[in-house]
């Protein structure tokens, strides 16, 4: 895993796993790395992994069992929950995209439907046209 | 722990010295043979300048250890390593008694090679180099003699530290003052001896600077 | 618990280290950060006990450096202080005997990890191979207290990574309380809990990595040039 110089690691750690339990590379309930494996692999100060836990902890995105190890959680409406924010976050990314190309929210609506109207076959040939209307 | 620290300075101090150590004490017995192969080959009336090339050469060989005395904590400074003792939790006392034990160890094996190769000589010469009788008689005043003789020896060699730390201690023109703090203090120690010749003051003299070393390696002396 | 107290120390002219005072807690690993001559290395001799302050104090839980302290101890310099003609085997022996915490199994291990032959003598070794060598030699004890002056400067990325993770998973380990001095910041935050951050012998910045990060949303590289410009006006 690469870090970004930026962010705090804890914070790309939790990151990390919330994708992992959203695209299925985890699954509810199955066993993650203990803090003591992951500093290991990552090479990075067990102190940050430490901290990444407690807060996943406080998340209630995972659990850790003493003596048994630690696992992503088995509540389904978590995983429910990172969904929903994922598809709502690449709504928000999206807008802001199309906002910042002058268009207003019911001109988006608007083009949004025209476009699942068209379907996809026609989708190449409207993103050039729409292209276009973008350098004019 | 401590023994084992202290045998480990020990044997890593002869091992600092053992290449030099090796070649001094090859020369020095080679030497001597060429002495004894002198006093076989000289008549009886010319051995007189036998004993002054014996004391010659071993005064000759002794000032390696005199040097040694210096150069011992030099290096210490130059290669870096006095860093590696000073971090060691050991006392520094341990560190100025190892150092003073091996450069004595040293000086009796030169001392030694010398006995032997006079003992040979006066075989060789049958007993015509010189009169054994004072060196075999011991007696009361004469072990004192002896003591004092040990004792100078172990004096010179913390002389030497002694002046060295104070070169270190101050920091500027380190070589200057060590040579002037030797110095002074050689002379000090000779006045003082004639002033009271006796065994008591070689006695003392030796103990304070034992506790003067002792005093600035620990106190004052520093890895830079 | 480390602590250095109003620390002074001047070499002649030049103040080397001008009232800086640090709390270390424990079990952490801290960076000591700066350019060159800004003191890093002045700091971690005189917490080693090679240098006297001229005015302040450190203190080690509470008690003065001493034998007791030095014992539990480990210093690691940047320049070669070992006798020139000890092997690592040798290094190993004479380590042994002076330290009570000294750990074979550890040495046997990271002699694998570190793919080192004992019976090599050190000044001869590469620089990267040295620093190896070292850092066993520093490693194989239990210290509760490691001190370690530029351990990574002048290797090679491969091996500079090797050293890392060996430092790593003996932190795991032993959870001790580590100080790094080192110029390479960002190939080595990722070690860090705190940085001490230096610059003419006072302490501009101190704080949690993390947490630095977090409210700043910087590197920390660019954090700490931000500092350093600030200082220098």
């Amino acid at each position: 895993m690469e870090f970004n110089k930026i962010e705090p690691i804890y914070a790309q750690i939790i990151q990390d796993i919330r994708l992992k339990l959203f695209n299925g590379t985890y699954t509810l309930g199955q066993e993650i790395p203990s803090r003591r494996e992951l500093a290991k692999t990552l090479g990075v100060n067990p102190n940050t992994i430490q901290r990444a836990y407690k807060e996943m902890e406080d998340m209630n995105l995972i659990v850790t069992h003493r003596g048994q190890g630690s696992f992503v959680t088995s509540d389904a409406a978590v995983l429910a929950a990172i969904r929903e924010e994922a598809l709502y976050e690449a709504i928000h990314q999206s807008m802001e995209l199309l906002r910042s190309f002058g268009k207003s929210d019911t001109e988006i609506l608007t083009l949004i439907q025209s476009y699942l109207k068209r379907g996809a076959s026609s989708c190449s040939k409207y993103l050039t046209q729409s292209s276009d209307l973008v350098t004019n | 722990m401590t023994v084992h620290a202290f045998r480990r300075l020990l044997l890593t101090e002869i091992r600092n010295r053992r290449n030099v150590l090796w070649i001094l004490l090859c020369a020095h017995i080679l030497l001597n043979i060429a002495i004894i192969f002198l006093t076989t080959h000289t008549s009886s009336d010319q051995l007189s300048y036998l004993m002054s090339l014996n004391i010659t050469l071993l005064c000759a060989m002794l000032i390696l250890p005199f040097l040694r005395s210096f150069s011992t904590w030099r290096d210490e400074w130059k290669q870096h390593s006095i860093y590696q003792l000073f971090v060691l939790p050991v006392p520094r006392s341990y560190l100025l008694i190892t150092k003073s034990l091996v450069i004595l160890l040293e000086a009796c094996m030169i001392f030694a090679i010398t006995a032997i190769s006079l003992w040979i000589q006066y075989k060789v010469s049958h007993g015509l180099l010189f009169r054994a009788e004072p060196l075999i008689t011991i007696d009361g005043p004469k072990l004192l003699f002896i003591i004092s003789i040990v004792l100078s020896a172990i004096s010179i060699v913390l002389l030497c530290a002694m002046s060295l730390f104070i070169g270190q201690w101050v920091g500027k023109l380190p070589l200057l003052l060590t040579f002037v703090s030797f110095v002074a203090g050689l002379l000090l120690w000779l006045m003082v001896f004639s002033l009271f010749p006796y065994f008591f003051t070689v006695l003392v003299l030796t103990i304070g600077l034992g506790w003067f070393s002792h005093f600035l390696l620990e106190k004052k002396v520093y890895a830079e | 618990m480390l602590q250095v107290s109003n620390a002074i120390k001047r070499f002649g002219n030049k103040l080397a280290l001008n009232d800086v005072s640090i709390t270390v807690e424990e079990g952490q690993i801290i960076g000591l950060l700066g350019t060159n001559g800004a003191g890093k290395s002045t700091l971690l001799k005189a917490m080693a006990g090679l240098l006297k302050l001229d005015q302040g104090s450190i203190t080690f839980d509470g008690a003065s450096p001493s034998i007791a302290t030095r014992a539990s101890t480990a210093y690691l310099p940047d320049m070669d202080i070992l006798y020139p003609w000890m092997t690592l085997s040798d290094a190993m022996k004479y380590m042994r005997d002076f330290y009570w915490d000294w750990d074979p199994d550890k040495t046997h291990r990271l002699l694998d990890y570190f793919e080192l032959t004992a019976s090599s003598p050190i000044r001869q070794a590469s620089k990267g191979t040295r620093a190896k060598m070292k850092l066993l030699l520093t490693l194989s004890r239990q210290a509760r207290y490691i001190l370690m002056d530029e351990p990574f400067s002048g290797i090679d990325p491969f091996a500079r990574q090797q050293i890392a993770q060996a430092i790593i998973d003996d932190f795991i380990e032993e959870g001790q309380t580590i100080l790094i001095t080192t110029q390479e910041i960002t190939e080595t935050e990722h070690l860090l809990d705190e940085i001490l951050f230096l610059y003419e012998g006072r302490l501009l910045l101190t704080g949690q990595v993390e947490n630095l990060k977090q409210t700043r949303n910087q590197s920390l590289l660019d954090i700490l040039k931000e500092v350093y410009d600030g200082a220098r006006l």
